[in-house]
């Protein structure tokens, strides 16, 4: 139970001074609170007291006390003020420490967890799961802190003044206690069940609008309204089913504060005309009785932050227990030397997407992989970076196993133009300068140009400065992918692979790009995955893969020579080109 | 736009919106009225409890009566359990109230949203439009239950107990509400602190989510250009300025609230001292002053209560004028009265003399005419940029011409019923949008009346049903996440389906130009020429078998036709499809 809070209490050193301000506000500040009240009781009482040394003595009594009674309150809420700007700032400060934390961690995970992770969840981990575990340590132990000693104090000064009233109005108000350890489960529940409803619509929503075209044309705009009604009565559904528990909840609150109300005046009333109470003594009680509402009320609550708060904890520890990525420290300088010993690889156990693959890639050369969907092309440059781990002794770069390089040292030297062009919502200058913020102009520029997007960075209303994504420019696939590629020529590293990455451009336009590429291809080692032979023809070593294994390899005119599979794909594509051009 | 507009920088709403906002609850007028009834009893209830309080101290313990302390506690007891049972009540009725009422609101915006011309969709992002049907008709619902309905309640509870305490003693609630405007203006004051810390918290938080949201989706990127250390900065900047925008909003509660109590505390002082005199001077009993000393702890929480109501009611207010934007945005043009009917069409399409344009004064198509003979097979092709989308678009009426005409069977399309016109069109678009639902559900597309067999049938034809069987739970498999769980390939041929389902007189098919494997691509070949059969087809072809197959070609270039005619012509003529041709198949390297 507690070994699980040490994800969040170990946050708490640095700010212990503080949380001990903070308690210590708490304690001071419950004790003003319990104790006011009796100055205002004798306040009353001074009016009871029968003239004996004429009217202005007794008003001087009263206007004492209550003064003591306003004093002694104003102090209780500067020390309220106190106790909270500090147990709820702090709370912030640790939930800020641990989601930077976290964000960290997240960074260095593997790709095989994201592989397997969606965004959506990471997200909801690191935004309600954390609110929940901040929940638990700041407003929880306030208000725990706060209600016991509250309750304590009121109990013992009440019990000291007339235990027999004490206890005729404790039985309701424990019975609100109790009732809230009832409720507040399953209040949460309820609105748990509202607020999935409400995402569900959402979701719903999105898919309706974001396929609204096609909506539109098949005319099915009848079955999209019918769905969201559904979902719609049924949010309806949950939202009454919520009201009903909040309703019971509040209606026995209410009626328990009020219970003892009656008690308070039923068995305060007969012994103040038994003469043994009176009736400040009375009106003392119902302050007292009003004061004991809330703590009774925070017990249930706190119970449901704290458990809460704990599944929250141990949601965001199954993301800190996962181990992150390893570094090597076998540091040498890479010329782009890429060499795969008996390479076998899996994602999940047992169904491994690439078989025994063994290669040697020369510092500077052009390897090309081509081969049907599925054939691990994707995975096999996936492994080069460390986007995911090969098996130990089988992928070296410059003679050294990528598992013993420092993984800075690694990625520094591989620029990966992926399959799906993710940029960041940024300027397209800070994209493709995302290797280095600090590049000189004449690299970005260079790198631009032989990507092809110069055009049309003119077209846009800043250039490079022109913002993409959200509230920016919407960039068409090709415009991405050039983007993407453009930020990997840019980083100037020894190797670059090209991951099937010129499938949203159109052919003039691919010309161009491997036009513009020659340059880089002298200088660096160039691995180009693609469907095309002609993307391919002039790589220096081009793989023919097929369900994980290199089924031929060879320069073009080999593999043209070897009459097999990159032949025939080859033959198919040069004969259906040749026929077409005839007139 | 007409959707932002209305709302000046403070975020005050327009409070003519609040009458027209009222016209979605004259359906359950019912409804409101009894939740109004109720706010008005459980005002009244919170009145005389302390007044039966009152009078069991004068009339049972002051004069020393058991049997009138008995009646009158009795009284209590009974008007605090109706109390309870009405608190349940309220709460429930308010509630009903808001979620009725928005459920209407929600599914006309709704109704609404899918009338809107395709030009609305395409300038507005959909998380937009999820919010109007979302949080801002949630903001509704809390207006409805806990806004008009609370603030009616608090004022109502107000007005009465001021009315009571002077009725009871003029100058001691003369001196019990002294503080009152202080408390009112510190209110409101505060609350607009508040609400100014509120929307800086959201603002950050929504900036930080989106920052990792984005670093999540993109960490690969980050990895592999090892940038890890500067995301994280830049994370620190944004989780950092989160924790201090934080700081503002709890200085604010921690402050307000102990002034509240504070300034409560003085007044019930300042009552004690007056009380003190007056029954000394005989002009107050006992059960009065207990009556102002129970009432006082009653007009504290309303006020308190006050600014929060207040600011519902605005957010509620802006957010009504949001969705009022969309609703007053000008929907498709309606049919024509004279609209026809589509029953079955021939599948001739013409084009004659269309001009058409996406934003003023950029024609994308100039003064096109072209004819699609019925079923004949129509390739269009041409580079990117010269209006092929937008041909298909104006024929499926998701855009109309600016001049000039497009007819189908020699009518006008503007005078046919448009939905119609539209079912007997089946469009296959590049990118395939598939819904969350089950393989079979995203065939029919709505279409119940389609007997499982010809779902099918479709599927079988056009080669999509071996992979379909394959799945787990074959034709009721689960399609995830926009089909993330089948490869471009499989939606291709599932898109296939759903067209062929529909059985259309016309079928529009803008190819895929990402590359499929071979095997795939020789499925999805001879899947198109299943399609076709029998119907108009008009494609966007990349695919040059698909080219050659069609009969005839019709390239266009900046919006004009610039050629037209069957492969072995168009090669001949050597002009811009010679030339786009030649750039397809040619190596770029030689």
């Amino acid at each position: 139970m507690f070994a699980r809070w040490r994800l969040v209490t170990r946050y708490l050193p640095p700010y212990r001074r503080i949380l001990v301000g903070g308690v210590l506000a708490l304690i001071l500040g419950v004790g003003c609170q319990v104790v006011a009240p009796l100055f205002m009781r004798d306040a009353m009482e001074a009016i009871e007291v029968p003239y004996r040394d004429g009217m202005p003595v007794v008003l001087r009594a009263v206007v004492i006390s209550a003064s003591i009674g306003v004093a002694i309150s104003l102090l209780a809420g500067v020390l309220a003020f106190i106790k909270r700007f500090l147990i709820v700032g702090m709370s912030r400060r640790v939930e800020a420490d641990l989601r930077a934390d976290l964000f960290r961690h997240i960074q260095r995970l593997p790709m095989r967890f994201f592989h397997r992770t969606r965004t959506g969840d990471l997200m909801s981990r690191a935004t309600a799961d954390l609110d929940s575990a901040r929940m638990a340590i700041g407003p929880a132990i306030m208000y725990l802190g706060d209600s016991i000693l509250r309750f304590t104090g009121v109990l013992i000064v009440m019990l000291s003044v007339n235990a027999e009233v004490t206890l005729y109005a404790l039985a309701p108000l424990l019975g609100i206690g109790a009732g809230l350890f009832f409720f507040a489960p399953r209040i949460h529940k309820a609105s748990r069940a509202v607020q999935d409803q409400l995402a569900e619509i959402s979701a719903r929503a999105q898919e309706s609008f974001a396929g609204g075209r096609v909506v539109k044309t098949f005319a099915t705009e009848h079955r999209e309204q019918e769905q969201i009604e559904k979902l719609g009565s049924a949010y309806v559904d949950a939202n009454i089913r919520l009201a009903r528990i909040r309703g019971l909840t509040t209606a026995w609150v209410v009626g328990m504060g009020a219970a003892a109300m009656v008690l308070i005046l039923w068995a305060g009333g007969r012994q103040v005309i038994a003469g043994t109470f009176d009736i400040a003594d009375l009106l003392l009680f119902n302050t007292y009785q009003v004061m004991l509402v809330w703590p009774m009320m925070a017990f249930g609550w706190v119970l449901s932050i704290v458990q809460r708060g704990a599944a929250g904890v141990d949601r965001i520890a199954e993301v800190f227990e996962r181990d992150i990525e390893t570094e090597g420290d076998d540091a040498g300088a890479s010329t782009g030397a890429l060499s795969l010993q008996g390479l076998t690889f899996a994602y999940d156990e047992g169904k491994p997407v690439l078989h025994d693959l063994t290669l040697e890639i020369e510092a500077g050369t052009t390897l090309g992989i081509v081969g049907p969907t599925g054939s691990g092309k994707s995975t096999l440059v996936s492994l080069i970076p460390r986007l995911f781990d090969p098996p130990p002794g089988t992928l070296f770069c410059d003679g050294v196993d990528v598992l013993d390089a420092p993984l800075e040292t690694l990625r520094r030297s591989v620029a990966m133009v992926p399959q799906e062009a993710f940029l960041f919502s940024a300027t397209i200058r800070e994209n493709v300068a995302f290797s280095d913020p600090a590049m000189d102009e004449d690299q970005l520029q260079s790198a631009v140009t032989d990507a092809q997007l110069a055009s049309d960075l003119a077209d846009f209303p800043k250039g490079l400065d022109t913002r993409v994504g959200e509230r920016g420019v919407t960039l068409s696939g090709g415009q991405k992918q050039r983007t993407a590629l453009a930020r990997a020529i840019a980083a100037n590293a020894p190797i670059l692979i090209l991951d099937d990455s010129l499938s949203a451009v159109d052919t003039e336009t691919e010309a161009a790009i491997l036009r513009g590429l020659r340059r880089v291809r002298e200088e660096r080692t160039v691995i180009i995955v693609a469907h095309r032979v002609s993307a391919l023809r002039d790589a220096d070593k081009i793989l023919y893969l097929r369900n994980g294994r290199i089924v031929e390899q060879g320069t073009h005119a080999e593999l043209v020579e070897a009459d097999g599979e990159y032949a025939r794909l080859a033959r198919t594509q040069a004969l259906e080109a040749e026929i077409e051009a005839m007139p | 736009m007409s959707a932002y507009r209305g709302l000046n920088e403070g975020g005050r709403a327009d409070w003519r919106v609040l009458g027209r906002l009222l016209r979605f609850m004259l359906p359950h007028r019912w409804l409101f009225s009894s939740t109004v009834f109720v706010l008005v009893f459980s005002s009244v209830l919170a009145m005389s409890t302390p007044w039966a309080v009152k009078n069991a101290i004068d009339s049972g313990i002051v004069p020393k009566s058991m049997s009138g302390l008995l009646t009158w506690v009795s009284v209590v007891a009974i008007l605090s359990f109706v109390g309870a049972i009405t608190e349940y009540v309220r709460t429930r009725l308010t509630i009903l109230t808001g979620q009725r009422v928005i459920f209407d609101v929600r599914n006309r915006l709704f109704r609404h949203i899918h009338s809107l011309p395709l030009r609305y969709f395409d300038k507005t992002p959909v998380g937009t439009l999820v919010t109007r049907v979302t949080s801002d008709v949630e903001a509704l619902a809390e207006m409805f239950s806990s806004g008009v309905a609370a603030i009616c309640h608090d004022l109502l509870s107000l007005v009465l107990i001021v009315a009571i305490l002077f009725l009871i003693n003029a100058k001691l609630a003369l001196v019990s509400l002294a503080l009152l405007p202080i408390v009112v203006f510190f209110s409101l004051w505060f609350g607009r602190r508040m609400r100014r810390a509120f929307r800086n918290v959201r603002g950050r938080i929504s900036a930080l989510n989106g920052f990792q949201q984005e670093s999540f989706t993109g960490v690969s990127i980050t990895r592999l250009f090892g940038r890890e250390e500067r995301m994280e900065e830049l994370f620190d900047e944004r989780n950092d300025t989160l924790r201090d925008a934080h700081f503002e909003t709890i200085f604010n509660f921690a402050f307000f609230f102990p002034v509240i109590e504070g300034l409560s505390v003085i007044a019930r002082a300042g009552m004690v001292v007056l009380a003190a005199q007056l029954i000394a001077g005989g002009t107050l009993t006992w059960g009065e002053f207990a009556y102002f000393w129970f009432a006082m702890a009653f007009f504290f929480k309303p006020i308190r209560e006050l600014s929060e109501r207040f600011n519902i009611l605005q957010a509620a207010l802006a957010a009504a004028e949001r969705i009022f934007g969309v609703l007053d945005s000008e929907p498709e043009i309606a049919d024509k009265e004279s609209a026809q009917n589509a029953v079955s069409l021939k599948g001739e399409v013409e084009f004659d003399n269309v001009t058409f344009s996406y934003t003023e004064n950029e024609p994308i198509l100039h003064e096109i005419s072209l004819r699609v003979n019925a079923g004949e097979t129509v390739a269009l092709v041409g580079p990117t940029g010269a209006g092929k989308t937008s041909i298909i678009s104006l024929l499926s009426r998701l855009w109309d011409v600016d001049s000039g005409a497009v007819r189908v069977d020699g009518v006008d399309i503007r005078d046919y019923h448009r939905r119609e016109l539209r079912s007997r069109i089946a469009v296959v678009m590049q990118d395939v949008f598939l819904f969350a639902g089950t393989i079979e559900d995203n065939i029919r597309m709505g279409n119940q009346d389609l007997p499982f067999e010809k779902v099918k049938e479709a599927c079988e034809t056009v080669h999509a049903a071996k992979f379909i069987e394959k799945l787990d739970g074959g034709y009721q498999a689960e399609v995830r996440e926009r089909g993330n769980n089948l490869s471009v390939g499989q939606k291709q041929l599932l898109a296939f389906a759903r067209a062929l389902a529909a059985n259309p007189d016309i079928l529009i098919l803008d190819e895929a130009t990402s590359s499929i494997d071979t095997e795939t691509e020789t499925l999805i070949q001879d899947a198109l020429r299943r399609l076709i059969v029998g119907r108009t087809a008009i494609v966007i072809a990349h695919r040059i078998s698909t080219i050659r197959e069609s009969d005839r070609i019709l390239c266009l270039h900046k919006g004009r036709v610039v050629e037209s005619g069957t492969h072995e012509e168009l090669l001949a003529h050597k002009g811009l499809y010679a030339r786009l041709h030649q750039l397809s198949y040619s190596s770029p390297t030689s």
